[in-house]
Order: structure tokens, then sequence, then C-alpha cells
């Protein structure tokens, strides 16, 4: 197992190379030049100071050579400065990952969780009311944009129901950060990002479920005369459910792009919203770091999938 | 589903019960917390809290809080003590002295000097304010320190200018930060950018990046103490959602960006009050012509495009009445009346006029049924521009002109139209100040590859003449017919065209704090003085 998981690893630097050579080539070479953007003001600057502000920011040098500096920064775990917060990249995103893996994991695991009870009653008793409602909340949480859906529930649990706050995380310096208080926060956007995923989960949790109950060792199971809820649980459940952990694992890296869109209607200071600010103030090196840290993200939640498959499937059995 | 509550069974419901309960009085206690508080919405994170190269909005609408400067402005944009308790300036104009007050200090206790003084204006304002740069770098000849509270700046020729808040050595030019932090270290990237010992009357508590950023009254302040308690800027990016957390009372504040599709509808709720404002900068997009693209060299053509857009009906559908149609080429504020030459023959909207413009100037509508084609270039970085430009094509078609519209991203446009300089006709967002050296912006001088400098390529001996004779004038009658002049000549030139006077439209919670004396909320950026915010109770 060991060796399976040291194997993968390696796998992935290649990948995360390629990744990252081929986003900052592309981001380099994109109009916009960040020099421009870090000096406004009224239009006094000189020259000069233009200048020197360039070579500050290392775009002074051939893109070849500062993809090099680049690549041999990575290497020695070096991420450069942020043109924009003018501070470490590693500082500036080392405090935000905290918040976004919060989100996204626990929107994960709720529309994980609620995807598949409610797929598993749909599959049991189908074409039953339950079956409807799942259809109905997976037809609506696949087809709504998340953007809308998260402005929905501020309406109806912010300025109606007035129990919810709009957005934002808990201000220490004002008393907040209790464990309530995150939970209040964390609330809305961990619906309104699961939202999707729990549509996906549901339906296919439903699918496998019909298919899987109608197999020959479930009615074996139910001639021994094993609990109903044994059966669904224990044998059912947990073959229908590796399609499932499939699709959620593969969906993580869209649970980050989602991440951008509810980081940005509920002010929540994360990743995705930083990524979407940084493209818009061309801040190189935040964005880089960005991909480094999702691309890593996204390679182990895939290699924890695959050790889950493993877990739940004795078949599976990796050298 | 069965849920075990206190050992019996019980049904769900009393679970969610037990739940939004905990959610509720959470809420409670959350607003409990928020007493003589004041919390105020922005767009984005400021690059620093410091005025080490403050260029955006954002620094300086949260960085300025912390810092005192010689002079302050009053609500009639006059300099009023700050740091200074007086000055006096010498008969030639040549010499201006500085007392300072002696029981300044900075956030660590420490008295403020002179010494400080100087060293935030030389190694921070003239050497990164561009503000600065653009008049006081050039005049400015030494700056001496006689003793701890005394400040003398010798000037190189007069400069009018010195004790404007906006130009001068106000807020955007001696911002006072500690020597002994800043001197021989990197200052833009000196740490106490991110968390500032300032001089001002709020002190910097908490700043987690993207969300908030948290001031506390600074109990040793040498002016009033302020009524307020607490300072807290929430960054609310998405306009919706800033829009929302006002109405529900999160923020009670919006200073310049409630969006304006969301004007009428706050203003119907209790309680809450938009106001459409000025400000001494005055944000006023403007339509920019490129001197290097054919036609535009033609001042008929830029005069007939001119003719041809209808203003009335950008302020209408785009900033929803927030606003007047641009005329002339200086911001409407209060602040510049006294030099606006409302006498500078103006183009009014007639696309009959425009048209006969363009047959007498030698392009007459052709057979593929245009004139001639051109590109329309703007950012997306504010939400008005591609409505404006949107309207623009649609009035340009009536003369027969075809525009292609091209939406580029702020970052994207600033290369475009400030460092290539490849563009037609361009909607850019002018906000010079109040004062004559808002002129400069149309300076051969100043035809240089940098953001906000005269890219149109627009170049008048004259006009260059009387800039640099207004520039150091101080006969105020004289100043003005220089400045009279040079607004005729860019009537008559047309480099580019105001197209809306636009408004900022603040957001203001009603009955938690008071709005005197008056100014606090409209007078700008610069200038909230948010030490005489008081709530209401």
């Amino acid at each position: 197992m060991h060796a399976y998981i040291a194997r993968r690893i390696l796998e992935a630097i290649p990948l995360i190379l390629l990744v990252l050579v081929m986003n900052f080539i592309i981001l380099h070479i994109a109009p916009g030049d960040p020099v421009f953007l870090f000096i406004q003001g009224g239009g006094g600057a000189t020259e000069e100071y233009v200048q020197q502000v360039r070579q500050m920011l290392g775009l002074d040098k051939p893109l070849g050579e500062q993809l090099f500096i680049f690549m041999a920064n990575v290497f020695r775990g070096e991420l450069g400065f942020s043109h924009y917060y003018q501070r470490p990249v590693v500082d500036v995103i080392a405090e935000r990952i905290p918040i976004t893996f919060l989100l996204v994991i626990l929107s994960t695991l709720f529309a994980a969780t609620a995807g598949i009870i409610l797929g598993v009653f749909a599959g049991k008793n189908p074409y039953s009311l339950v079956d409807r409602i799942n259809t109905i909340v997976a037809v609506f949480g696949y087809a709504i944009p998340i953007f809308w859906f998260g402005q929905l529930l501020i309406l109806a649990f912010s300025i109606y129901l007035n129990i919810l706050p709009t957005g934002g995380i808990p201000t220490r310096a004002m008393g907040g950060g209790s464990f309530l208080d995150w939970v209040r926060h964390l609330v809305l956007p961990v619906l309104s990002l699961g939202v999707i995923q729990l549509a996906l989960a549901a339906r296919i949790t439903r699918a496998n479920m019909l298919e899987i109950l109608g197999m020959d060792y479930i009615d074996s199971a139910r001639a021994k005369g094993l609990k109903e809820n044994t059966i669904i649980f224990k044998h059912a459940l947990r073959n229908a459910v590796l399609p499932v952990i499939t699709v959620i694992s593969v969906n993580f890296a869209f649970q980050l792009t989602g991440a951008m869109i509810i980081e940005t209607v509920f002010s929540w200071p994360g990743l995705g919203r930083m990524m979407f600010e940084s493209v818009f103030r061309r801040d190189y090196p935040v964005l880089m770091g960005l991909l480094i840290v999702m691309s890593v993200g996204v390679v182990i939640i895939n290699l924890i999938t695959d050790l889950i498959y493993a877990y739940l499937d004795p078949r599976v059995v990796y050298e | 589903m069965r849920t075990i509550v206190n050992g019996k069974k019980g049904s769900p419901m009393l679970l969610i019960l037990l739940v939004g309960a905990l959610l509720c009085l959470g809420g409670s206690l959350s607003a409990a917390a928020e007493k003589d508080t004041l919390t105020i919405a922005i767009t984005a994170d400021p690059r620093n809290i410091s005025p080490v190269s403050a260029s955006t909005f954002h620094d300086w609408v949260v960085g300025y809080r912390a810092y005192s400067s010689l002079f302050q402005a009053d609500p009639d944009f006059q300099p009023v003590p700050d740091l200074a308790e007086s000055w006096d300036v010498s008969p030639d104009s040549l010499t201006y002295t500085f007392h300072l007050k002696r029981n300044a200090t900075f956030h660590d206790g420490t008295p403020i000097t002179s010494g400080d003084v100087k060293f935030s204006i030389e190694e921070l304002a003239l050497k990164h304010g561009s503000i600065c740069a653009r008049g006081l770098a050039t005049v400015i000849e030494s700056i001496e320190t006689p003793d701890n509270h005394t400040l003398v700046v010798r000037l190189k020729a007069p400069y009018p200018e010195m004790l404007n808040p906006y130009d001068g050595l106000g807020p955007h030019c001696s911002a006072c930060v500690k020597k002994e932090l800043y001197e021989g270290t990197d200052v833009i990237n000196n740490p106490h950018n991110f968390k500032p010992v300032g001089s001002g009357p709020f002190k910097f508590v908490e700043w987690v990046r993207g969300s908030h950023i948290v001031f506390e009254r600074y109990e040793g302040y040498h002016g009033e103490k302020p009524a307020l308690k607490k300072v807290v800027f929430r960054i609310i990016g998405d306009p919706i959602a800033r829009a929302l957390a006002f109405e529900k009372g999160e923020v009670q504040w919006i200073p310049f960006e409630v969006p304006r599709s969301e004007v009428a509808r706050l203003n119907n709720l209790p309680d809450n009050k938009v106001i459409f404002h000025g400000s001494p900068c005055g944000t006023i997009p403007t339509l920019l012509f490129n001197f290097r693209k054919e036609p535009f060299q033609n001042k008929a053509v830029r005069k007939a495009i001119t003719a041809g857009i209808d203003k009335q009906k950008l302020v209408e559908l785009v900033y929803f009445g927030g606003g007047d149609a641009g005329i002339g080429h200086i911001p409407l504020t209060p602040f510049s009346a006294w030099w606006h030459n409302r006498d500078a023959r103006q183009i009014e909207y007639n696309p009959e006029v425009a048209a006969k413009i363009l047959d007498r100037a030698g392009y007459p509508v052709k057979s593929d049924g245009w004139r001639f084609r051109i590109n329309l270039k703007h950012t997306t970085g504010y939400s008005e521009h591609l409505k404006m430009a949107e309207l623009i094509k649609d009035d340009l078609k009536k003369i027969k002109v075809d525009v292609t519209i091209a939406s580029l991203d702020h970052a994207a446009w600033h290369e475009h139209v400030f460092k290539n300089w490849d563009f037609d006709v361009s909607i850019t967002p002018f906000c010079g100040g109040p004062t004559p050296p808002t002129l400069k912006r149309y300076h051969t001088e100043n035809i240089k590859r940098i953001s906000w400098a005269n890219c149109t390529g627009f170049s008048n001996a004259e006009y260059d003449a009387l800039f640099d004779l207004m520039i150091s004038q101080t006969n105020a009658k004289k100043r003005l017919q220089i400045t009279n002049r040079m607004q005729e000549i860019l009537a008559e030139e047309n480099p580019g065209t105001f197209l809306v006077h636009s408004k900022n439209a603040t957001g203001i919670k009603e009955g938690l704090f008071t709005e005197e004396p008056k100014g606090v909320w409209v007078l700008g950026y610069l200038w909230m003085h948010l030490d005489r915010v008081k709530p209401t109770k």
C-alpha cells in the first residue's frame, strides 16, 4: 500500500509541473500589464518609476528566464511575492487555505450524506413520494445556477427570516468566532456550494440502488431472513455508493471552481475569491501559487478516493 | 428517521428547532457586540494600510483612517489643522513654515516629530505617490526641520495648491508614518504597511484579508477624541451581497458604491437612505479620442461624434438619474465651481447637425451604408461602461458610424489604452481632482505610457505654455484667466468628452449615527472624518 501511495505521488509530479508551465505561459502572454495596475493614482508617475517597479516585480526579464526563475523557486519551496498584496505568496495563500477547504469539504460531506440518504430512500421506494421529491431536488439542484441559489438563500434566511448572516466569516475583534458563530456563517455557503453535488449523489445512488436491489444476492439475503435495514445499508448501499464516491471525487475540482462563485456571493475570504480577484489584478505569483495548491489538492483527493475504494470494496487491492 | 433527545424518542423536528434556536441566539449575541461600532462595506482589500504607494480607492478609504497629515479638509474643502496647529507663508510664497502640535503621538505612544513628517513627505509621498508627483514633487526644493515641532518647506517656484487638501501637503502628500520603522528599509514592502503604527484617530486592530479590517479609537489622539469605539471595514465584492448586507443592517454605510440598480429599492425600505453626491475627486466617464488614428486627427469628426451622443440618456438609463450630462473638461464639484468656465462653448446633442458636420468634413455615407468604422474599448472594471458603450453604439448608428465594442478586463484595457495606445475611442473613468493641476492630463509632457496619462496624443503648444504659466501663478485673477483660456482650447479641440458627471451613491443607515458636521459622509475617500461621527442613542 505504501509503495502504491509513493508511486501515485511520484506520478503526479510531472502532471503538476505541466500544469504550472502551461498556466505560467498562458497567464503571461494574456493581455494586461501588472505594472500598470500597480501604479495608478493621478497619472503623474514617470516612465523611470514604471521601469523601477517592473524591475522590482521581476517582469523586466524575458519570459523564458522568468519561467526558469519561477520553477527554480518552486523547487526551493518559494512562491515569490504577491504584486498586489506585497507579501510572500506562501503567507497570502496559507491564511486562506483552511477557510476554503473548510467550505469545500463541508459542502462535499453535506452533499454526499444528504444525497446518498435521499437516493437510498428513493431507490428503495421507486415512484413513491420520496422518489418524486428526490427527482425534484435533483433536477432543481443540477439546473439552478449556484450564485442565484445563494442569493435566494440570503433573501430567505437573512433578509426575511433574519436568522443567518448574509455572508462573511466571524469577526474575532468584534467578539465573534465561537463555534456557533462559525456554524451560522457556514450554513448558507455550504448549502449553496453543495447543491449540485447533492443532486448528482442522489440520482446516482437511486439508480444504483434500483439496480442492486433487483440482484440475486439481495433476494438471497431476503430469503435468509435478514432485516430489511441490514440488506439496504450493509449489502446494497455498500455497492451502490462506490460510483457516487467516484463522481464526488472527480467533481472535487469543480467544487473548487464553484467556491470561486460562492465565495464571491457570500463574501467568503477563501482561495476561490482570491483567484477570481487575482486574475483581474494580473497577480501572477498568487495565481501560480493557487494553481499549485489546487493541483496538489485534486491529486490528494483522487488518491484518498482510491484508498477509500479499496476499503469499501475488498476486491480492489493496490500493490 | 427517529432522533433520541434526552433519552426519549423524539421527532427530527425537535432537533431542527433546537438548531434554529441556537442560530437565532447566535444572531442576537453578534448584534449585541456591535454597539459604538460603525461597519463600512468596501468592495476589495486595500493593497496595504499605508500611504506608501497608495493609489487605489481602497488604499485611500481604509489606509488614511490610520494617519494624520499636516492638514485636513473642512466641509468647504479648505485646509484645517491636523498635525500642524498653524502655518505661515512667506510673502514671496516660496517658504511654508508648519508649526506642529506638541501632544501628537504615534499609536505606540511615541511623539510625532517634524523629522517623521519630513521623512514621510520626502521618502514616501514624493517618491511613490503619483498625485504628489504631478505637481508638488516638481516644486519642492528642500524640507528643513529646525526643531522637533517646526517644518519648513522651501519651493523652487510658487505653487498655489500648496495648501490645497487634494494636491498640496494634505493627506495625499503628508500622511505621517514613523520614520524609525521605515528608514533604511524597502518602504514598499515594509511589514508596517500591513500592521501600521499610525498617527491618526483610529488605531489598527486586525486585518483578515478578504473579510474585514478593524480599527479602534486611539485614546491618545492629539485631536478631539473620536466618539466611535470601533470602525470595521467589511470587504464585500459582490454588489448585490453588499446591498443585502446593508439592507439587513450588517453594514451601516456603503461609501460611494451602492449598486445603482438597488438605489430605488433600498430607499423604499425603512431606515435606509441612499444619497447621490459628488466628491472632491469626481469620477467622470469620459470618451477619449485617439489622435493617432484616422479619422480622429480631424477636429470636425471629434465634434460630430460628441454631438451624436445623447448624454442625458446615459444619465437616465445607465446612472438611474444619479448624475448630470457631461459638459466641460473639469469635474463639476462645489470645490471646482470657482474656476469652471461655463462660457467655453459646449457641443450639444444633435444627430442631424452631427451628420452634416461629417458630410462637410468629407465623410459621406458610403455604399455599405456607413461613413466609417471605429472601435470603442472600455473596461469591465466599471459595470456602467458596457451599458454606455452599447447606447453610444446605438446613437452613432444614427449618424452612420459603425462602432465595434471591445469589452476588456481592467488590466487588458489599461494595456490597450495606456500602454499600447491601441484604440480609436475609449471610455475612461476620469478622476483627477477638483483643482487646476488636473488640466495636466492633456499636457504634451503627459503623453507617456502610464496609466491615466495623456493617452490621446493631443498636443497643443498654447495649452502647454498656459499650463506651465498657471501652475505657479499666485495671482488668483490671472490664474482664472489662464484656466479659462485653457478650457476654451479644450472645448475647441475636444480631445475627449465628459459623458456623465456621475455622482456617487452612498448608503447610510438612518438613525444610528449623526451625520454632523456637514460633509462627514460626502466629502470623499480622503476626508471621511469618521472621528466626528457620533452614535445616536
